[in-house]
């Protein structure tokens, strides 16, 4: 008899968890969706944005490993900054990249976006021409 | 004084009289060799790494630095060691260096760099130094180990490849004026320009 009252509480606290679960319009959203299982040849090629996330922040088509990027220098602004040289044809600083999270236009890089790689993720499948997946 | 100098100078002029000819060169020659062998050994202590490392000047900042790099760590094991970049391998410009260095020692003992802080306010002018070394030999002691004419350029990126064609075609440039903090982390570089000057649009 004790048993069972403890089995139907049980039940019940377990019926109000899935309840209030099922009601949780977040309750997804820490799980990644399902990889997309692309053809071969898409899976291999170029694919200039994250497959998931068509408006996402560029992926980066090359190695960043030892790319210092702190308070005394940042290294992807030695090619993708204003001051470097059109010959090495990186994917120039867009204007969006100057204002800050209010709005507000900055002189250079807004502080808030100097962490590039919090956004940027090397992806070594794209770029392939320039860059050989290196 | 000068009597004592001359004395000397009448000794030194005159004839061993107890000791034998054989004696006199053959111990000569011993300490010739225990001499300039020990000279040697000493000096190639001051090369190695354990005994940069003996000062927390060098081990907390630039020893630390470099074990993020590729030059410390890598898929194929070979590393190079503090004397390879920093230390001519040619005997007369080492000795020229060790006598340098020994403004570093005067540094060490007066704390010129002894905390963080006052390392990252000298930064920028220790980097300078070395760059402008590096400059100076044709970076001599990056081409000790990465030589043009073994590198094949195919196996490159290719903008990579692109670069160094350009290097090889003008014979301006060298590996210094592009390929700064590589082992170490980089200064303030507001001032500093990345790129050789004129040689890019």
């Amino acid at each position: 008899m004790r048993h069972l009252s403890l089995f139907s509480l049980l039940a019940a606290l377990l019926w109000i968890v899935t309840a209030v679960q099922a009601d949780d319009p977040a309750r997804d959203l820490d799980r990644p969706g399902p990889t997309p299982e692309l053809p071969p040849q898409q899976d291999r090629g170029k694919s200039q944005l994250p497959a998931n996330n068509p408006e996402g922040p560029l992926v980066i088509p090359h190695r960043t490993r030892g790319h210092q990027v702190d308070l005394r220098h940042n290294r992807c602004m030695d090619c993708h900054g204003d001051q470097a040289p059109e010959e090495i044809r990186a994917t120039p600083l867009p204007s969006s990249h100057l204002r800050d999270r209010d709005g507000k236009k900055h002189e250079g890089m807004s502080g808030g976006r100097q962490d590039c790689r919090t956004c940027h993720v090397p992806d070594h499948r794209t770029g392939q021409e320039a860059w050989g997946g290196h | 004084m000068r009597e004592l100098l001359n004395h000397y100078w009448k000794l030194l002029r005159q004839p061993p009289v107890h000791l034998s000819l054989g004696l006199l060169s053959l111990g000569g020659f011993i300490m010739g060799i225990i001499f300039w062998g020990g000279f040697n050994t000493a000096m190639e202590y001051t090369n190695t790494e354990q005994f940069c490392i003996s000062c927390h000047e060098m081990e907390d900042n630039v020893m630390a630095e470099l074990q993020h790099t590729v030059h410390y760590n890598n898929r194929s094991g070979v590393r190079a060691t503090c004397s390879d970049c920093h230390v001519p391998h040619e005997w007369t410009n080492k000795i020229g260096r060790k006598m340098e260095a020994s403004k570093e020692v005067w540094g060490h003992l007066f704390g010129t760099i002894d905390t963080r802080e006052k390392f990252e306010d000298k930064r920028l002018e220790m980097a300078q130094r070395e760059w402008r070394r590096l400059k100076a030999n044709d970076s001599l002691e990056c081409r000790n180990c990465h030589a043009f004419e073994y590198m094949d350029l195919s196996e490159q990126a290719p903008m990579a490849q692109e670069m160094h064609h350009k290097a090889l075609d003008t014979g301006e440039g060298t590996c210094i004026d592009c390929h700064k903090g590589i082992a170490h982390e980089l200064p303030d570089m507001e001032d500093v320009p990345r790129w050789p000057e004129g040689w890019l649009e």
